[in-house]
């Protein structure tokens, strides 16, 4: 995201993103988007959104049209979230949400069974992609579980059912989208 | 005589308990937000997703460029 960057209003995010607001005020209540520039908290607060609060909205509203449970939405959401920050601190100045818009990067989401999550990266020099896998299901019963990550060879061919989700799509209808008129 | 005892516990699970003649326990479960254990779960889970993910790209571009350049660019 941008250094300077002007906070969006949840009038803005309902008009970018063709929702109601509730919908959109039910995510914040639940903890899956945390708006970064101001949250409600008393009267006369009003929530206002970054570019990656969009982004998070974006994510949540294609995961929610799956019925998915609020709480694997918001750790999939929190997940990104915290991917996004720790790639700036492993490679200070790099942009992720940029890389994604400008096509340099492709990245994807695939849930298999709601419990198997495999982040895909492809393009770039990336010739085979990139599969990074990790077992979230534990943790979304409330067990004590912690995360382990392995490099998969390939996207697992026996499941059965899986989600997919394009995250560079989503960040270029969302980050790329205008106001309606 | 009975009396009640209501236990916010993790943020996710509400107790209710009935001490009495009739000891019950409600729970009232799922409240919809993260567990504190969950968000350090996600959290941890993408420093190490983060830390795999720049060790790839960081071996793809000895193996000759492409995202890379992109992170050096970026980066710079």
């Amino acid at each position: 995201m941008s250094a300077v960057e002007e906070p969006i209003t949840l009038k803005e995010v309902q008009l970018r993103l063709g929702v109601r607001q509730h919908v959109l005020i039910h995510l914040c209540e639940k903890g899956v988007v945390e708006p970064d520039f101001a949250d409600t908290s008393g009267r006369g607060k009003r929530r206002q959104f970054s570019q990656r609060n969009l982004f998070e909205f974006g994510v949540a509203l294609v995961l929610r049209r799956f019925e998915l449970p609020i709480l694997t939405v918001g750790l999939v959401v929190r997940m990104l979230r915290s991917f996004e920050r720790a790639l700036g601190r492993v490679a200070p100045g790099f942009d992720l949400f940029g890389v994604l818009l400008r096509g340099q990067l492709a990245l994807e989401l695939v849930l298999y069974e709601g419990d198997l999550l495999v982040l895909v990266a492809k393009g770039g020099s990336f010739k085979r992609g990139l599969l990074l896998a990790a077992r979230i299901g534990d943790a979304l019963r409330g067990g004590a579980a912690l995360p382990r990550v392995a490099k998969l060879e390939e996207l697992p061919a026996t499941y059965d059912g899986c989600l997919h989700v394009d995250l560079s799509r989503i960040a270029r209808n969302v980050l790329s989208s205008r106001l309606s008129e | 005589m009975c009396s009640v005892h209501a236990c916010l516990n993790d943020r996710r699970c509400v107790s209710f308990r009935l001490m009495g003649d009739a000891a019950v326990q409600l729970e009232v479960l799922g409240s919809g937000e993260l567990s504190d254990g969950m968000i350090a779960f996600a959290d941890h889970l993408a420093e190490l997703l983060a830390a795999e993910f720049v060790r790839a790209m960081k071996e793809e571009s000895d193996a000759g460029g492409g995202v890379c350049e992109v992170l050096e660019r970026e980066s710079a």
